[in-house]
């Protein structure tokens, strides 16, 4: 071994699978192409969707409903549908990707960046995602457990509602905050000691 | 041969597109990319190999830079040469991908890497020693940091100084002094086990 150009000989002389075909490797860069800029607009419609036939479920009630707590519980889960979907519409449309034409470390910030910001959306899902929703759904709760105490006394059937809603709620909190964050946090570690410019070779 | 650079076009160009025919700028686009697989598939394919161990994560990285390429055509504008340019996206992206590509190697185990053919007319047992350098030198080059990697494998590739500078970002001295402890160790490596192999 007597250099750079030994090395750079060895280097380039390694062989390598197949050379995709052009028009089959076009066919894959339109596929992923496609399928990476559906993701969130698919993710955002989705939600829109239910979020919608919620607050329009939740309006009639409201609007029928002669009972004042419950139309008070209707309206406030109806509103939060809506500002989930106004919430969705103007922030979730996802950081913009990092620029990978930057140099390495520009690229990296803004990696980071990104990263960051998808944390920072996830651990604030218990505001504005959660929590209108749940109050609502409290409202109503008690609206129920007020009616079932003039008419004879709270059973204790009536705890079995608010616990599964309660469950749910706490497991989306889980997924998001503690296991969706959790991933991304990992991610971004190994981003930046991938990328850690301060360790040499041994 | 350079990439078009990107100009100030009139909306009427996209409106008056023909529908179900590709615009000119798509018809640009894709000749584009097509020429620069062309001419630098079996480069960015030895770039995977300083990234990633597994032939199908070789492979995925491949297509990876092939679709940042796609994507970055059109905001190309000719402020660095297309060289420079194209391998800046390929190192980016590897780096970022092969944090995912890494985490499936290890939930799948360690994967014996992939041989390279040895070619009919030569001697076996010097190619076999030739192809466990090879493989050990891709091993060492991704042991090292982001940024040495980077710098070898541009080196590697036959980039100057200047054009490193103009992808990592470091100073052409910066690289220099890299450059020259990051080959030392790879000899020393890629020689070891020459010898060993003898």
């Amino acid at each position: 071994m007597n250099g750079k150009d030994e090395l750079r000989e060895l280097w380039c002389t390694q062989a390598y699978a197949g050379v995709t075909e052009r028009e089959e490797l076009m066919k894959l860069i339109e596929k992923k192409t496609k399928r990476f800029d559906r993701i969130i607009p698919v993710r955002n419609f989705l939600e829109c969707a239910g979020a919608t036939v919620v607050a329009v479920m939740y309006g009639v009630s409201a609007a029928h409903t002669h009972d004042g707590i419950a139309r008070a519980s209707f309206i406030v889960i109806a509103a939060s549908a809506v500002w989930i979907m106004y919430f969705l519409l103007r922030f979730g449309h996802g950081p913009g990707d990092a620029d990978p034409s930057q140099d390495l470390s520009a690229y990296r910030r803004g990696l980071v960046e990104r990263y960051d910001r998808q944390i920072r959306l996830l651990k604030s899902v218990k505001y504005w995602y959660l929590l209108p929703p749940y109050i609502g759904l409290l409202i109503g709760t008690v609206g129920v457990l007020l009616d079932h105490t003039r008419s004879g006394g709270v059973r204790w059937q009536d705890s079995i509602l608010p616990a599964i809603y309660t469950a749910f709620f706490a497991f989306v909190w889980w997924l998001n905050e503690i296991e969706g964050v959790a991933r991304l946090e990992a991610e971004r570690a190994r981003l930046l000691s991938l990328a850690d410019e301060k360790n040499g070779p041994e | 041969m350079r990439l078009p650079v990107r100009k100030r076009k009139s909306m009427s160009t996209e409106a008056m597109a023909p529908h179900g025919q590709p615009r000119v700028e798509d018809a640009t686009r894709h000749d584009t990319f097509l020429r620069l697989i062309g001419q630098y598939e079996a480069a960015l394919r030895r770039l995977a190999a300083g990234y990633v161990v597994h032939a199908a994560d070789r492979e995925d990285l491949f297509q990876e830079i092939a679709v940042g390429l796609w994507r970055a055509i059109p905001g190309y504008r000719g402020e660095a040469s297309e060289r420079t340019w194209l391998y800046r996206i390929a190192h980016n992206i590897a780096i970022s991908s092969s944090a995912r590509l890494h985490r499936r190697e290890r939930s799948e185990g360690p994967i014996a890497e992939t041989v390279d053919q040895v070619p009919a007319n030569a001697d076996a047992e010097q190619e076999a020693v030739r192809n466990e350098q090879r493989r050990r030198l891709a091993e060492v080059i991704r042991t090292l940091p982001a940024v040495d990697r980077q710098m070898i494998l541009l080196h590697l590739e036959g980039l100057s100084y200047a054009e490193i500078e103009q992808i990592s970002g470091l100073s052409q001295s910066a690289v220099a002094t890299r450059l020259s402890r990051v080959r030392e160790r790879l000899k020393e490596k890629v020689q070891a086990r020459g010898m060993e192999q003898r």
